[in-house]
């Protein structure tokens, strides 16, 4: 898979599709706070609905679920999960369920 | 800031329960202390205080801390259980012992808070909750390996059917038993856990000597506390909040460290400080999980896949909405119908004590205090009691069972799009009802710009008692069929609605402006709720509306009544008394009867007397006065002084309008007293002033009276309970100037515009 250009975020996840964090860029008390609730990087994040209004999103990692507005999610980077290292990161729970559509 | 006490000073030991939310910190609480509890409100913030006795050890307190994700005081939640931890709080001592509540099924993320707690070195014992969950996941988790790396013993728990518990009360008070040394004193050093990364160690030393030095944490807890210091000042703006509680020289440690740091090339963030934690975190994990191959979660509970077919339905975006509106709707039932039977209960009881007072006591001032002011004021508080009971058992209900999460899910671009949260859903939707149990409802939002927001524009929603003043004055200026009537009423429930959010639009741009708040939000597996703590949250809460805002209530309805009461009309006390007599004799008895036995043209005539003399009476108190002088300004709404009088007299609550007016227009007590209010209404006529001799009531001056009542704060109980959530009269006070000020300008507006269009007059 061809590295993306520009940095894809939390935001640009499409269902199903799990990605590991790379990174937080925002503001620093956003960045903190989604940090204090697992996102650091190299955790690996699956998308798995999106609300019915188109906003906000739920996402599974380390084995719970979290709701973020898609403002929220564009603070966090991402790298498409390696298929190869479903437990890439400190916790390959979300890759694991990955295959549901 | 006073010095700290050591522990063993203090004859009972403090235990303090900390945890993330969903953890089932309270059920392992509920479950410790045998659900005999007391709950009040931490000094200064509206965050719930939980304290029990420990089962079987009268002299071990359990504090319940509210449920957070981190110790970083960013919002009052984190910030009440940091200052109970470090003994910052007004009792100045730290607690004997800390029972960290973790979900055993979610280790990673719950582990957080408890490395932070560990750090502050209070003898700490760790429950691994929902073990049977992470069981059936297959984490293979070794409680022993986590005890030996976090240094605190870990006991495997599920505090919903009681397993674990009594082996978590031995270990705490084991806990509480060991020497507790006191400061200064030599202390086992602790063992480094993890290590911030340099430059930010470096920083972290001056800051814990300075917090030492200046008596405020032991040794043992100021490396911990600096930490947590240094990130909050390092995501900037609570050091304001810092300077209140620290000595300004450790204020002044901390933001000569947070500029050097700044200043480091390597750009140690707060978040980074955040990472090395978690990286940590999962060091341990990984080395406590006993299956090699397959690292922790690789497979599903029933729990897990039971909640993910249950979101499947109640997320979707037809049976989800659906769901919703067939829960709200049952809400409403509940709050209109089903506690319709125990309000009348609660007003014939209270019609009965005013009767009982008025038999038992001689007639004057003083019975009539005790009636209408006491028992009258005392009525309208408890008459909100089953709607508030109602709400609260319902909230707890949809909370406990993780419904209310996917509530603020649905509903949350909807309440964005108005500057608010979407757990600010619930309460304005409760609002309709009533704004007091949906301003107490508020208290799912933890942002408190959000909250306030929410409890500054709940009232706006067109509430239960707005409603018969509506009806009474839509029947009385149109004449039209019931669908024109239908549509009058339904427009002001929207007109209020859209007032809300335009209001909270604004009010998060100018006066709450701020960063946008995050909505960072956990959905919870669902699980079934427990009756037993749902009946008891609902009755904790429900008693502190009665106990807090109930007094205020009550207080304001003895000084309306006094208003209306004085200065006395002797004269039309005297001329009822007078044909009272007059009727009696007619009627061949003489003195005391029972009024149930005279003929009926006899009881008419008496009833008839009794609407004068109380109408003559209102008219010429101080609120009558007050009405008249008021005129003037009401005049450009198109309102005379009657209808001052009915505003004046409903700001303790807005359905008094009608009984007023029903006093105003002589028909008070009338059997048939609505339709001849009606009547009365449709004819009055103007007394003086440039429309002298034109009728009052045209369809104009009945959307502008019923605009007024839309946008109003009439109601002492809203603005009592806005008091108590907000902790100052400052906020209440803003409410009902702005609402008022809404109010009259809506009302200007209506007629104005009308009236030069020709609209209605």
């Amino acid at each position: 898979m061809p590295h993306a250009v520009f940095p894809r975020s939390l935001s640009d996840v499409t269902i199903g599709e799990a990605a590991v964090v790379s990174g937080l860029a925002g503001d620093e008390r956003l960045c903190a706070r989604l940090a204090e609730m697992g996102l650091t990087a190299g955790t690996s994040v699956r998308l798995v609905r999106i609300a019915p209004l188109g906003d906000p999103l739920e996402f599974e990692l380390r084995g719970y679920r979290l709701s973020l507005r898609r403002a929220e999610a564009a603070a966090v980077l991402v790298s498409r999960a390696n298929p190869l290292h479903p437990a890439a990161g400190s916790n390959g729970r979300a890759g694991a369920n990955a295959a549901r559509p | 800031m006073t010095p700290l006490r050591t522990a063993a000073a203090r004859s009972t030991r403090r235990i303090a329960v900390a945890g993330n939310p969903n953890s089932g910190k309270t059920t392992l609480f509920n479950a410790l202390t045998g659900l005999r509890h007391k709950v009040a409100n931490y000094p200064g913030v509206t965050v719930e205080k939980r304290e029990g006795r420990l089962a079987g050890e009268p002299r071990i307190t359990l504090l319940d801390l509210p449920g957070t994700y981190s110790l970083s005081a960013r919002s009052p939640d984190e910030q009440v259980a940091r200052d109970v931890l470090l003994g910052w709080t007004d009792g100045g001592a730290p607690p004997d012992a800390v029972l960290i509540v973790v979900d055993a099924a979610n280790l990673e993320r719950n582990l957080y808070l408890a490395c932070q707690i560990i750090e502050l070195g209070v003898p700490a014992v760790m429950a691994c909750n929902m073990w049977d969950r992470a069981t059936q996941r297959g984490d293979g988790l070794d409680p022993a390996a986590v005890s030996r790396a976090l240094g605190v013993p870990v006991i495997p728990t599920v505090a919903t059917r009681g397993v674990g518990v009594e082996a978590v009360r031995r270990a705490l008070v084991r806990a509480c038993g060991e020497t507790h040394p006191a400061v200064g004193a030599e202390e086992p050093k602790t063992v480094p856990r993890w290590l911030p990364p340099e430059p930010y160690a470096s920083s972290v030393e001056p800051v814990a000597a300075a917090l030492v030095e200046h008596g405020i944490c032991s040794p043992r807890a100021a490396a911990g506390a600096a930490l947590l210091l240094l990130g909050d000042a390092q995501v900037g703006g609570e050091a304001s909040r810092l300077g209140r509680r620290l000595p300004p020289a450790v204020v002044e440690r901390v933001a000569t460290e947070v500029a050097h740091l700044r200043r480091d090339e390597t750009r140690v963030t707060a978040t980074a400080i955040v990472a090395a934690r978690y990286a940590w975190i999962g060091d341990v994990v990984r080395r406590a999980t006993q299956t090699s191959d397959a690292p922790a979660g690789g497979r599903r509970s029933r729990g897990d896949v039971l909640t993910d077919r249950i979101d499947r339905i109640v997320t979707h975006r037809v049976w989800g909405v659906a769901l919703l509106g067939g829960i709200l709707f049952t809400l409403f039932m509940a709050l209109f119908s089903w506690a319709e039977p125990l309000m009348r209960l609660i007003e014939r009881g209270q019609t009965a004590l005013q009767a009982g007072a008025r038999a038992a006591l001689p007639a004057g001032p003083l019975v009539d205090l005790l009636a209408d002011g006491v028992i009258g004021g005392a009525g309208a508080v408890v008459v909100f009691f089953p709607q508030i009971c109602f709400l609260f058992f319902f909230i707890a209900f949809l909370e406990d069972s993780g419904y209310l999460a996917r509530a603020a899910f649905l509903m949350d671009r909807l309440m964005s799009s108005a500057g608010l949260h979407g757990k600010s859903f619930i309460p304005l939707l409760s609002s309709y009802a009533c704004a007091v149990p949906g301003i107490m409802a508020t208290r799912t939002i933890e942002n408190r710009r959000d909250r306030l927001a929410t409890i500054l524009v709940a009232p706006l929603m067109s509430c239960s008692a707005r409603l018969p003043v509506y009806l009474i004055v839509v029947a009385a200026v149109f004449s039209g069929g019931a669908w024109l009537k239908a549509c009058v009423i339904t427009a002001m429930y929207a007109v209020g609605t859209v007032t809300a959010l335009l209001m909270a639009a604004l009010f998060k741009r100018t006066l709450l402006a701020g960063p946008t708040p995050a909505f960072i939000l956990e959905l919870p597996p669902y699980h079934l709720p427990r009756p037993w703590p749902i009946l008891r949250a609902m009755w904790d809460r429900s008693k502190l509306f009665l106990t807090r805002a109930g007094t205020v209530i009550l207080a304001v309805c003895v000084v309306l009544w006094g208003l209306a009461y004085f200065p006395r009309d002797e004269a039309a006390q005297a001329r009822a008394a007078r044909r009272t007599q007059a009727v009696l004799a007619a009627a061949g008895v003489g003195g005391a009867v029972d009024r149930s036995l005279l003929p009926d043209p006899a009881r008419d005539a008496l009833r008839e007397i009794e609407s004068e003399r109380a109408g003559a009476q209102l008219r010429q108190s101080y609120l009558g006065r007050l009405g008249r002088a008021i005129e003037p300004a009401l005049r450009p709404l198109g309102f005379d002084w009657r209808i001052g009088v009915g505003v004046l007299a409903s700001f303790a609550a807005r359905e008094v309008f009608v009984g007023t007016m029903g006093v105003v227009y002589n028909v008070g007590g009338a059997e048939d007293a609505d339709a001849s209010l009606r009547m009365r209404m449709r004819e009055s006529r103007w007394d003086s002033g440039p429309r002298a001799g034109q009728r009052v009531y045209s369809p104009l001056v009945g959307v502008s009276l019923m605009i007024f009542y839309v946008l109003c704060c009439q109601c002492i109980s809203t603005l009592a309970v806005a008091r108590r959530e907000t902790n100052s009269w400052h906020w209440p006070a803003f409410m009902f100037a702005y609402m008022t000020a809404l109010a009259y300008a809506g009302a200007l507006v209506v007629y104005q515009i009308g009236t030069r269009l020709g609209l209605g007059v």
